[in-house]
């Protein structure tokens, strides 16, 4: 295969899982810059070597689009496609990330069992709030489980915003830090 | 993932080169590309993502022009919000080498 059909070829294959016209497009702008090199009286091996490492350009340029698409539409599956792309180029500390990921996983879990007893707990009262026999009567336990299921939906809802807000500012780590990543040099090294 | 600081520092004023360049006048990203592999030494692939992402935040906007080279020229045009990114990035760079600088100093 030519250089230039295995680095088209190779990118193309980088790019799986990329709407397709995004695709039909990269690889028109890097044919493209083929045809001018080629005009330019170069040879495809290097014009190859001076583009650098395609599947290296597809990682950078699949982590932009996943990036968009999670500040388009913030949920937890485009968080988990920010991440997945994240571990692929490497831009987050591995390390950092196996202690900071199991910790954040289990205050996630407390968080959402603290929400789920609160409001288990106060639907409880509500329910049977009479025949409990609490101390203050059933006035005060009928407004201690009102209290419980409030607190339970705004601990709910300042989680969901807490999260929302790492995500943002995950990206935006992210970009800065791919940035400033090993992109291409003339030797196409990547570490 | 240590690189030479030379590399870190080209990857951080590439965006302001590019925006630099478009200012000057419209170009294609074949151009854009070469002319800074020969000015700060940067691989000519980079470019391409960068592009991508300039227009997908609206900092230029491309179109084609018939080429006699062969298939037709995607020329990218700097827009107005490109233009007021670029004076951003320059007073920062500015004041970024200033500081520097003044730290730095002068070879005796």
């Amino acid at each position: 295969m030519s250089a230039r059909a295995e680095f088209l070829t190779t990118l193309r294959a980088g790019l799986r899982g990329v709407p397709t016209d995004a695709i039909d497009e990269i690889v028109a702008d890097y044919s493209a810059h083929f045809a001018e090199g080629e005009a330019a009286n170069r040879n495809d091996a290097d014009i190859a070597a001076a583009l650098g490492d395609p599947l290296a350009l597809a990682d950078e340029l699949r982590m932009e689009l996943r990036i968009k698409s999670f500040e388009a539409a913030p949920s937890t599956r485009t968080a988990v496609r920010v991440l997945a792309g994240t571990l692929a180029i490497g831009a987050l500390n591995t390390v950092l990330l196996c202690i900071a990921g199991p910790l954040l996983a289990l205050l996630s879990l407390a968080v959402a069992i603290t929400i789920l007893v609160c409001a288990a707990t106060g639907v409880w009262f509500l329910y049977s709030g009479a025949s409990l026999d609490l101390p203050g009567g059933t006035g005060v336990t009928v407004l201690a489980g009102l209290g419980l299921i409030s607190a339970a939906v705004s601990l709910a809802a300042f989680f969901a915003l807490a999260a929302r807000a790492a995500g943002f500012g995950m990206a935006r780590y992210i970009r800065l830090r791919y940035r400033l990543l090993p992109r291409i040099s003339s030797s196409g090294a990547q570490t | 993932m240590t690189e030479p600081i030379d590399i870190q520092l080209k990857k951080g004023v590439l965006e302001l080169c590019v925006l630099e360049l478009l200012s000057q006048e419209d170009g294609y990203a074949y151009e854009i590309a070469s002319r800074l592999a020969d000015a700060i030494g940067m691989g000519e692939g980079t470019v391409y993502p960068l592009m991508r992402r300039l227009h997908v935040e609206g900092l230029v906007e491309t179109y084609f022009v018939e080429s006699s080279a062969g298939p037709s020229r995607k020329y990218y045009r700097i827009t107005r919000s490109g233009r007021a990114e670029l004076t951003r990035e320059r007073n920062a760079w500015h004041a970024f080498t200033r500081a520097v600088n003044g730290i730095v100093g002068g070879r005796k």
